[in-house]
């Protein structure tokens, strides 16, 4: 994790439950929700994050903080320095071990991605979801996403009948 | 919630077309969705560059001539044979057909057909008919009236109104379409005129015109990496890029881009084919 250094902008973020969060500027930007009411001059103390709560906003936050581009002594981007193969391949082994939750968390952390416009959080926590879909296992997406299925079982027989080829 | 499902769904793999199907099987309202005009434009948007499902090709049989689909993914379509249908030209996921009127004998029929959802629909004949060299592509058909004239005309067919359009005439001697797939750039089509003449029809203004002719040679327009107009020329195993620029006396003009050898990527098995 990034540590706090002088000179850095901060931002405060609160959570519905009253939590606040104080993260670099550059981090809460992640977010291209908060960047566009920073850039609106709408933040000026606290920004509150409706409907995601302290728990999945720290995650959030953490998320935000290891993807953020960080920069050296020179104000030139790390990847210079590092190699970005190594940091992209440390990055996935990160990712991996982020989306190791349970099923209630992956699907707050959608939400929340999608809310604060994340795009690498969102098509990290959505890629469980397309996977499933792609084994073809639809209850268990009905499930997660508490989808009705509204067809007629005749219905949805034609539906697999005429398209077969994407049933096989 | 919606807006969420949409989110979810833009990532699914376009090299897997199956998923969306199945994504539509889960409930009405997910149908409905990606079925939408909006979800589809955002999902082309999304993922750039369209997979390949198939290609169509065209054969001689017992039947004077008939297209076949050939699948390069899992896709398949209800019926790859297409007998006595010509195909003509592709864009966006449809391709238009030239094929001969059961009912009256010597006109030929347009029909678009969208291989996803095998719906097929004919287009009326333009009033009064061509009265001789007749080239048609997607969403516009082109013709060419060549006795001794010279007269270049295109009409333009509208699916949301079904209609044709004005006729727009251009007076060339020598720049007479070619039968071949033209290349949609901007707001224009481009058909390949005989003598290496490239034709170019505004879709909005109708406007008709002739831009000068590359050096005789095979080849065919093509979409450049960068969206613009290209010719690529043809001879043997090397292929000559050509590209539609802006020059420097702000004239536009071909521009010569890069020579690619096919043998340097192919193998010896598949050249000799």
């Amino acid at each position: 994790m990034a540590t706090r250094e002088a000179g850095k902008k901060m931002i405060m973020l609160k959570s519905p439950d009253g939590m606040e969060f104080e993260v670099e500027e550059a981090v809460a930007m992640e977010s291209q929700t908060i960047r566009k009411m920073i850039e609106d001059d709408c933040a000026d103390t606290a920004i509150l994050i409706p409907n995601i709560n302290s728990k999945i906003l720290s995650r959030v936050i953490e998320y935000c903080n290891k993807h953020v581009p960080t920069t050296g002594a020179t104000g030139a981007a790390a990847s210079d320095t590092v190699a970005p193969a190594a940091l992209a391949e440390d990055l996935k082994i990160w990712d991996a071990e982020f989306i190791k939750v349970n099923r209630a968390t992956r699907f707050n952390l959608i939400q929340a991605a999608s809310y604060l416009n994340i795009k690498g959080l969102l098509d990290l926590t959505s890629q469980t979801t397309i996977d499933t879909i792609s084994d073809n296992s639809l209850e268990e997406i009905r499930s997660f996403l508490s989808t009705k299925n509204d067809y007629l079982p005749e219905e949805e027989q034609t539906i697999r009948r005429e398209n077969q080829w994407a049933f096989q | 919630m919606e807006d969420l499902v949409e989110q979810i769904l833009l990532r699914l793999p376009p090299k897997d077309p199956a998923c969306l199907v199945r994504a539509s099987v889960v409930c009405k309202p997910w149908r409905r969705l990606v079925a939408g005009p909006a979800f589809r434009r955002r999902y082309r948007e999304f993922h750039r560059r369209p997979h390949l499902l198939g290609v169509l090709q065209i054969l001689q049989g017992d039947e004077p001539y008939y297209s076949r689909f050939v699948p390069t993914s899992v896709f398949r379509v209800v019926d790859p044979v297409l007998p006595c249908w010509l195909v003509v030209d592709c864009r966006h996921g449809r391709a238009l057909f030239a094929t001969t009127n059961p009912h009256i004998e010597g006109t030929l029929d347009l029909v678009v057909w969208e291989p996803m959802t095998d719906d097929q629909r004919r287009v009326p004949q333009p009033s009064p008919e061509p009265e001789d060299y007749v080239d048609y592509a997607a969403a516009v058909a082109f013709v060419s009236t060549d006795k001794g004239k010279g007269v270049t005309s295109a009409r333009l067919y509208s699916s949301e109104t079904g209609a044709w359009n004005e006729t727009t005439s251009l007076h060339h001697p020598e720049a007479n379409a070619h039968f071949a797939a033209s290349v949609h750039v901007g707001d224009a089509l481009y058909f390949r005129g005989i003598g290496n003449y490239t034709i170019e029809y505004q879709l909005t203004t109708a406007r008709l015109s002739v831009l000068e002719a590359l050096a005789k040679c095979n080849g065919r327009l093509v979409t450049m990496e960068d969206g613009g107009l290209g010719f690529a020329a043809v001879d043997n195993t090397i292929i000559t890029l050509w590209a539609r620029e802006t020059g420097p006396e702000g004239a536009e003009t071909w521009t010569h881009r890069r020579v690619i050898d096919l043998k340097t990527l192919l193998s010896e098995d598949a050249l000799s084919h």
